[in-house]
């Protein structure tokens, strides 16, 4: 046998498996899903976390909507107090901002809560109907207060302001009942100030903004009353037993306030005005535990400001340090998902391209928060983990 | 027009995917008109024991994990190399076991026993049966063998020319079948 035949023999042994058999079994090698099926996990566990951005953006939207439902449901025109040029005075919360503090957090419902009550009726058996406020007409805060809660079951509550509890018993014991309620019989220095039924206790909206400086704190909440009953604030005092509570009147942000001190050493500065009723709270962080302390010194740092001003506070709050820390990251995840849209789209599985877009212009309308950036991060680890990790051959072309 | 705009990353995939199919059917294509010369060629370089459609689909992978056959510019120069680099891959890897057999006493027992003609053969180094197959039974120069096979003009001369003496001569000296 001649070499040339020899060659020739050896060219054709074997048994031939055919083109497309070889070929099928080569891209089976190389990619275990059926050829030209797409592997439909990676697709879809990447398409949900698209999903899950763009899901957190609305959520993050409907939250920063509550400035524009309040707007929406507000329909009687109210005075202004604070601001006369203010068109959102009353509507929202007076621009109150702490001096020498940054406005860390804001909480709002525009949601009237369903059968909840202002009042201290989640702790007694039997839930006030009435509280009526019984004191001087002419210069109640520097004299006593007694408060009456008429309770479901025909009984009572007491409570005081600017009275010793030996005073409060002596009071107590001359209450009458009269029509259905409970009241104090003839006495010129205890006439009825005014009354919070339950129905006025209900809050239409409700706001609490946190300043910190530091590991001083203060709490600013401003409830929007539906009765503009002034005396509402004072249903919230709910005083322990052996407590006993003094009232005296105090100038805050331009109006006439009220700052109450307990016998146990807390105090607070309440207000109404524009028939929103506040409440101011100081505090102090000490060893991870949030301790009380004396609001009367830091009075005078709140401030009415600008509403822009305001707007630009609220909307830096939020979150973990929004505006420090947050936003530059958010920036820097948005120019890597943009890369590695570029990349997926001329490099590596086109597929991968698609959703990122999608889900950076979701982000793009956002406030960036701890949770969207964290799904920013696991987006772009999943996509790149898929890339890394996929079976050769997804994509001839990388 | 507002709606699908919504869509568009849908449609986006949609259209991917199809545009990864039609390359992936170009390929087959491209594959299906290669087989016949690479098959042809993995048989001859390949060992006797090493199934050359084995080898070709080997190949074959090992390629499309790295790129795609339509971009390049010689694809079946390349897959005859990449058959070619397998072969020899996979003979070091036995010359290390055929080191250790004899130490085992089992270099007797394993030995394969082929016949003649395919075993002459099997003494050739894989690129030298490449090169006398593509030069005397394919009928390329050798100038084309070398840009085939990425070897300078001077080795595939030498190799080609080694490699025919010593086929002849274990040709000649084969005995005649007995009729």
């Amino acid at each position: 046998m001649s070499p040339n035949q020899l060659l020739e023999d050896r060219a054709e042994r074997g048994q031939q498996r055919g083109a497309a058999n070889v070929w099928a079994a080569a891209i089976k090698e190389i990619d275990p899903t059926p050829v030209g099926r797409p592997n439909p996990w990676g697709r879809a566990s990447f398409w949900l976390v698209g999903l899950a951005v763009a899901v957190v953006g609305i959520i993050g939207l409907r939250q920063f909507d509550g400035f524009d439902s309040v707007d929406e449901t507000a329909t009687t025109s109210v005075e202004v107090a604070q601001q006369d040029d203010d068109p959102n005075a009353g509507i929202e919360p007076a621009p109150i901002l702490v001096e020498g503090m940054s406005l860390r957090s804001v909480y709002s419902t525009s949601v009237e809560p369903d059968g909840v009550s202002v009042t201290s009726s989640d702790v007694v058996i039997d839930a006030p109907t009435k509280t009526t406020f019984f004191g001087n007409p002419t210069d109640p805060f520097s004299s006593p207060i007694l408060a009456i809660e008429n309770l479901d079951g025909g009984g009572f509550r007491p409570w005081a302001l600017n009275l010793n509890g030996a005073s409060l018993d002596g009071l107590v014991d001359n209450l009458i009942r009269a029509d259905g309620e409970w009241t104090i019989g003839d006495d010129p220095e205890m006439v009825q100030l005014g009354s919070v039924t339950d129905e006025a206790g209900q809050f239409p909206t409700w706001w609490q903004f946190d300043f910190e400086s530091g590991d001083k704190t203060i709490t600013l909440q401003a409830e929007k009353d539906a009765g503009g009953e002034a005396w509402l604030w004072i249903t919230r005092l709910a005083p322990a037993e052996g407590e006993t509570m003094d009232a005296k009147t105090i100038e805050v942000v331009g109006t006439e306030g009220v700052l109450v001190t307990s016998s146990t050493g807390a105090d607070f500065v309440t207000w109404e005005s524009d028939g929103f009723n506040y409440v101011a709270r100081a505090g102090e962080v000490v060893s991870d535990t949030h301790e009380g302390r004396l609001v009367a010194d830091k009075i005078d740092s709140l401030v009415v400001v600008n509403r822009a001003d305001w707007q630009a506070a609220i909307e830096g709050a939020g979150g973990f340090t929004t505006s420090s820390i947050a936003v530059p990251i958010g920036l820097v995840l948005m120019v890597l998902w943009i890369l590695s849209s570029i990349w997926f789209l001329y490099k590596g599985p086109r597929w991968l391209a698609a959703p990122l877009p999608v889900a950076g212009l979701v982000f793009l309308a956002l406030t960036p928060d701890v949770i969207s950036l964290l799904l920013l991060i696991g987006g772009l680890i999943a996509a790149w983990g898929y890339f890394a990790l996929r079976k050769d051959g997804d994509d001839p072309s990388d | 027009m507002l709606i699908r705009s919504h869509f568009w990353p849908v449609g986006c995939l949609r259209i991917m995917t199809s545009d990864l199919q039609a390359r992936r059917r170009e390929e087959l294509d491209l594959f299906a008109a290669l087989y016949p010369q690479l098959r042809r060629f993995a048989a001859v370089v390949a060992d006797s024991d090493q199934e050359p459609d084995d080898l070709v689909q080997e190949a074959l992978a090992k390629v499309l994990r790295r790129t795609s056959l339509t971009d390049l510019s010689h694809p079946a120069a390349y897959l005859k190399r990449t058959v070619l680099n397998l072969v020899a891959n996979d003979r070091r890897r036995k010359g290390r076991y055929r080191q250790i057999l004899p130490r085992l006493g089992l270099d007797e027992a394993m030995s394969d026993n082929y016949p003649s003609d395919i075993s002459f053969l099997d003494e050739l180094s894989p690129t030298d049966r490449a090169v006398i197959y593509l030069a005397d039974v394919d009928g390329y120069s050798l100038s084309d063998i070398a840009t085939e096979l990425g070897l300078s003009a001077g080795a595939v001369r030498k190799r080609a020319s080694r490699a025919r003496a010593n086929l002849r001569e274990r040709t000649s000296d084969e005995p005649e079948p007995a009729t």
